[in-house]
């Protein structure tokens, strides 16, 4: 190192400490002008991200992971059962069923964004979904505008996430009326916080027509409808919740298709043990009525899947049926959940299209954020038997649930 | 009917349907929704008569836990303030009250909101960041700053800011109640100082970090926790563990047990260890004793010492 050497055979040879201060007092003002120069040495004192790469603003991210695996019985007469109880269904095997990413962020101080892709592998098939992905706005006293891509407000389940299920599967109704997506379509909504001494929120939604339901040969032709809900304290542990929701649209045969929804919540939480104890009842009633029934050819070999979904829904949800569910699920203790649920569709009985089921569920949670679930269920029209696993997992940041 | 009639109907209709905002008398109170009862409690007192001050969470509920229920959104709808406790506490729920309630008075960013945690220094931030392998960690640190009479000083002070910046109308009516509020937290420190003062403190077991404030200010080191982890519940060998090292410091403990947390594993510890299992209060209202913060300090101090 040239700038330590000092040289000179007159000297009386440096000692170790020496040499070590000698350096120092050559090195540290050179030290010090190239800090004066750029700052810290490191950068670690700049206020500013420099090349605009900052990580402030970074969304928060969450995800959630869904295992599971499935015994179904009569696999070899499965193809008998109804369209609609198959897509309830999965196969008998070991599955992934679903990866969700979610990021959420303030965009200023009018707009919050949410975005959710969810990744499915089935026996080798790989899909991706934007499962929702809207806008909401923050500043309109009273009444929220949302738009983008979302789960419609029609009644209680159909909001929700797979991964908040309250059972590893959802409603026969549901699944018979909406698709196994459920009502989730681009669209724009409006929602009014009805200023009044109890909780009465009113919803309106103008959708796209993305849904079998309402796939209008028209492709300009929207779905409109919303929901109503209303919630009283009964006292300070116990909630009872009722709603009414109602869309509607063309159909594939040119027709309307309104379908009604009706549902009830009461939920018993006590307050001094939340974390312990918690009594859910929750029924959903679901009716479709056509404005004509008349047949529409089979589409053709090139269809699309969306057309062809379409038509088998004309097939499977005649006008006039109907379905419900109904379930109670009970906290045992602070990790263990017991639930039963029946559901069935096809009211009125006798046309010979409708399913019934009932379906018992065992869950036990490491944490709020890991469940591990065994459920069974017994579809009395197909006598088929159906026990089905779940590992449910949710890591980073997870918003709220609702209510 | 004639026309002003028509128009009377009119607005009245309108108004019930809140398409019309009605103009609140100029003498109306500030009203401030408050998560917990101690910060609806400091807002009451700071208030003096001048604010309608309210909670959406009892004393005796786990804030952690708490659920968005949607009559709490028609609480915070009506709320010219909004007291949050912050450090992530509330996460859980707060945010879907606050985007339901619909009121850009109280979102974040607005002077009606306040997250109380800015007004003091937290303790216990994880120094590696959050990471729920540890537990359920609170990333910027303990959330229960209340309990130190200090941070309630501060918490006191902050809020009076607020209240006032929202409703100047009645600054020297929030001026009198800070004052009376900040004399309250006098004497609840120095009651719990004197209570502690000649005492003998046993080891003291909890069954969360609840009480690490309250701990640091009276110089109290927690001899354990009945969760294994922040929020994580006790096992079989964690409590066999805790009895190892409880027994081998060869004093009978006190137990003391937030409210909303079962009894059933502190009762068993302390039949194990000879301690003696105290139900405490974490707020006010968190048991009957802890009606106003004095009393919530002196009753935890109590219960510690068995007095």
């Amino acid at each position: 190192m040239p700038i330590c050497r000092t040289g000179g055979a007159s000297r009386p040879r440096p000692g170790p400490l020496h040499l070590a201060i000698l350096c120092a007092i050559a090195v540290l003002p050179r030290l010090a002008a190239a800090q004066d120069a750029a700052g810290s040495p490191l950068g670690i004192m700049d206020r500013s991200s420099g090349l605009g790469m900052s990580r402030e603003y970074n969304p928060a991210m969450g995800g959630s992971l869904i295992i599971g695996g499935e015994y179904l019985s009569r696999k070899a007469t499965r193809m008998s059962l109804p369209a609609a109880v198959q897509q309830g269904l999965g196969e008998t095997g070991l599955h992934f069923n679903e990866a969700e990413i979610s990021v959420s962020a303030a965009v200023d101080p009018y707009f919050r964004a949410d975005l959710i892709v969810a990744f499915a592998y089935d026996h080798g098939a790989f899909s991706t979904d934007i499962e929702e992905g809207y806008v909401t706005t923050l500043f309109i006293r009273g009444f929220t505008i949302r738009a983008g891509k979302f789960y419609l407000p029609f009644g209680r389940h159909n909001t929700l996430h797979t991964h908040a299920f309250p059972f590893i599967d959802a409603p026969l109704p549901l699944v018979h009326v909406f698709g196994p997506e459920g009502l989730n379509m681009m669209a724009v909504e409006g929602s009014w916080l009805v200023p009044l001494p109890w909780f009465v929120e009113l919803t309106f939604d103008v959708g796209s027509h993305d849904n079998p339901l309402f796939r209008s040969p028209e492709g300009h032709d929207l779905v409109y409808g919303g929901r109503l809900r209303t919630l009283a304290d009964l006292d300070d542990d116990t909630t009872l919740e009722i709603g009414g929701s109602y869309f509607g649209g063309k159909d594939l045969a040119g027709g309307w298709t309104h379908a009604y929804g009706a549902d009830m919540t009461l939920r018993w939480r006590p307050a001094r043990r939340e974390m312990y104890h918690q009594l859910v009842w929750q029924t959903e009633y679901v009716r479709v009525s056509r404005q004509n029934d008349h047949a529409v050819p089979q589409p053709g070999v090139g269809a699309s899947t969306d057309e062809q979904a379409a038509w088998q829904a004309l097939q499977d949800v005649p006008g006039g049926s109907a379905g419900l569910y109904s379930y109670l699920a009970g906290q045992l203790g602070r990790r263990w959940w017991l639930g039963v649920r029946y559901d069935a569709f096809g009211f009125p009985w006798g046309r010979g299209d409708g399913h019934h089921r009932v379906t018992g569920i065992l869950t036990f949670l490491t944490t709020e954020f890991a469940a591990l679930r065994v459920q069974y269920g017994y579809l009395f029209g197909s006598d088929a038997h159906q026990v089905l696993l779940q590992a449910n997992f949710v890591i980073g940041a997870h918003p709220a649930h609702a209510y | 009917m004639n026309t002003n009639t028509n128009r009377g109907w009119l607005v009245a209709g309108l108004a019930a349907f809140g398409l019309v905002a009605v103009v609140p008398a100029a003498d109306a109170k500030i009203r401030v929704v408050a998560t917990t009862q101690d910060l609806a409690y400091f807002a009451r007192v700071i208030g003096n008569g001048e604010a309608d001050a309210s909670s959406i969470l009892k004393g005796f509920q786990d804030p952690h836990f708490a659920a968005a229920k949607p009559s709490f959104m028609v609480e915070v709808s009506r709320a010219d303030v909004l007291l949050s406790l912050g450090l992530d506490l509330e996460i859980g729920w707060l945010p879907l009250i606050v985007t339901g309630a619909r009121n850009p008075s109280v979102m974040p960013g607005q002077a009606g909101f306040v997250d109380c945690s800015q007004f003091v220094s937290p303790i216990e931030v994880p120094a590696a960041g959050a990471d729920r392998s540890k537990g359920d960690l609170h990333p910027k640190g303990n959330p229960h700053y209340w309990l130190d009479p200090e941070n309630a000083k501060k918490l006191a002070r902050g809020i009076a800011d607020r209240m006032t910046q929202v409703d100047p109308g009645d600054a020297a009516a929030f001026a009198g109640g800070l004052a009376k509020l900040l004399s309250e937290i006098d004497q609840a420190d120095a009651g719990a100082k004197a209570l502690f003062a000649g005492s003998e403190i046993p080891p003291v077991v909890t069954y969360h970090v609840t009480f690490s404030y309250f701990f640091e200010r009276y110089g109290i080191r927690p001899a354990g926790f009945i969760e294994t982890k922040p929020g994580i519940p006790p096992t079989p060998g964690h409590v066999a563990s805790l009895v190892t090292q409880l027994k081998a410091l060869g004093k009978a403990p006190a137990i003391i047990v937030e409210p909303y947390y079962d009894m059933e594993v502190p009762r068993e510890l302390g039949a194990q260890v000879n301690g003696r299992v105290e139900l405490t209060p974490s707020s006010i209202g968190g048991t009957d004793e802890a009606r106003t913060y004095k009393d919530l300090i002196v009753t935890v101090a109590r219960k510690i010492l068995g007095k």
